[in-house]
């Protein structure tokens, strides 16, 4: 706005008053009961809202404790099916009893070459154990 | 009206002061906070229960047309979205329900329905207050509503033309008329000469 247009709607001061004291006459005051009805709907309004959007959070929390179940259900499956791919010792193209005896005869050598099966940071006769253990469970076509 | 209910409406007022900006308010309100919204009534309660008064000319319209505002605001929740100063969003809100309301009392009472421009009547057993307002009362209401607007309620140009959702122009327009009535009256003149 320029300042033509800024002084063109300047006012004394006086004449302000004036003003208010024309808007004031139609001033009315507002009883409790008028308070209370508003305020009232407003409180059930917001209680709505705020359960709505607990709904909503429960919702998305119960979806994403199932996307982290299934990964993790995947990932261990995925993980395991990855460490007995590598318990193929012999590397016939399936895991079986042999593989089982090449990492015992490898363990018994002192051959540090072999694969950590039942991951618990070591090569030993536990994993033998392990590769038999799904041998066996292959075999039967569990 | 009795003392005890002036008393008690001044005293609430008192009671729900609250430092945060209308933005402030309107987030919190948006993220769940009632309180808030209650801040956001006391602080335009009685600006619109003026206003709604001004547009019905009776005061139990008036209250009903309040309650049935804050409620029509109260819905834009979550979500609602302040563009301007909220006296921008509530002025017509307002003027239109006030207009229902005197239609629907019109209909009660078995009179014409009245087109939605005619002007309000003036509040019952209030005359003029003042000199500037005997001779606002010659100027139609759409003249007094602009320069009420501007220089009592401090809305710009833009926020008023956006309120009663008219032109910048006829807002600009009623402010030079309004003003150049003053100045040309006898009772009123004095107020410009220095």
């Amino acid at each position: 706005m320029n300042d033509d247009q800024n002084r063109n709607e300047q006012i004394p001061d006086t004449l302000t008053e004036k003003l208010r004291e024309v808007a004031s006459k139609t001033t009315i005051l507002v009883p409790a009961s008028v308070d209370g009805a508003v305020l009232a709907q407003a409180k059930a309004h917001f209680v709505q809202i705020s359960r709505e959007r607990s709904k909503i959070l429960r919702i998305s929390w119960l979806a994403a404790a199932a996307c982290v179940a299934l990964l993790a259900i995947f990932g261990i499956r995925h993980l395991e099916h990855g460490r007995y791919e590598r318990a193929d010792i012999d590397h016939s193209g399936h895991v079986d009893i042999l593989d089982a005896f090449a990492l015992a005869r490898r363990i018994q050598q002192g051959s540090q070459q072999g694969v950590d099966v039942n991951g618990d940071g070591a090569v030993n006769k536990a994993d033998v154990d392990a590769i038999a253990a799904q041998a066996v469970k292959l075999k039967r076509g569990v | 009206m009795a003392a005890s209910d002036r008393r008690a409406s001044l005293r609430t007022l008192a009671e729900h002061h609250d430092p945060r900006s209308d933005q402030e308010l309107i987030a919190a309100a948006n993220a769940g906070d009632a309180g808030a919204f209650e801040s956001l009534y006391f602080r335009y309660r009685d600006w619109v229960g003026g206003l709604a008064f001004r547009f019905t000319g009776d005061r139990d319209l008036a209250l009903d047309v309040l309650q049935e505002t804050f409620l029509y605001f109260l819905k834009k929740f979550p979500g609602f979205v302040l563009t301007s100063h909220l006296k921008t969003f509530l002025y017509p809100a307002v003027r239109n329900l006030s207009i229902a309301a005197r239609q629907k009392t019109r209909r009660a009472q078995g009179d014409t329905p009245m087109p939605e421009t005619i002007e309000a009547p003036t509040p019952s057993g209030v005359g003029p207050v003042n000199e500037v307002d005997a001779v606002l009362s010659t100027l139609g209401q759409e003249h007094r509503e602009v320069l009420l607007l501007r220089f009592v309620e401090g809305l710009t140009m833009p926020e008023i033309a956006e309120a009663l959702e008219i032109p910048v122009g006829t807002v600009k327009s009623r402010i030079h008329n309004g003003l150049a009535r003053l100045r040309a009256d006898e009772r009123t003149k004095n107020f410009f000469e220095k």
